[in-house]
């Protein structure tokens, strides 16, 4: 897509700028919070609560014994 | 028998301020284009509101999965 073309669909309308500017903003912050949210629930896993909820459900009776027996 | 004409034989166009129905005619595509944009802000500012997200985001196919969180019950506050 040359700049020619470019300035004719987008810049030429400012009107037409500005809600492209807004509609991909809309995307971006959706897609953005989708990514860095994914990011981090992969960079703490086995950390986040619905890993650790697991982990209790399974065998979180011990550690109760364990504190009951001491 | 000479008549004169004391003043010019025209009306006034309806108008309000500078904006008449024909301008504003011209106008249209343009205002249509920025009622689009005006919506796209919008869509921008009310992104993160609940009821928003419930009645129309959630609703957008491909995309909409993002603005659904669903919370087991027991983790629930109340």
């Amino acid at each position: 897509m040359s700049f020619s073309t470019l300035y004719r669909v987008l810049f030429k309308r400012n009107s037409v700028f500005v809600g492209t500017v807004l509609a991909s903003a809309f995307v971006f912050q959706a897609s953005f919070d989708s990514a860095v949210t994914k990011w981090y629930e992969t960079h703490n896993k086995g950390k986040l609560w619905k890993d650790v909820k697991l982990q209790l459900q399974e065998g979180g009776d011990d550690e109760d014994e364990d504190e009951d027996d001491e | 028998m000479v008549s004169y004409v004391s003043r010019l034989a025209g009306k006034t166009a309806p108008h309000f301020g500078r904006i008449t129905p024909y301008n504003l005619l011209t106008y249209a595509p343009n205002l249509m284009l920025w009622g689009g944009a005006w919506w796209a802000g919008v869509f921008v500012f009310t992104e993160a509101w609940p009821k928003f997200q419930e009645t129309f985001y959630q609703k957008i196919p491909l995309f909409g999965g993002h603005w659904i969180n669903e919370i087991p019950p027991e983790d629930k506050i109340n």
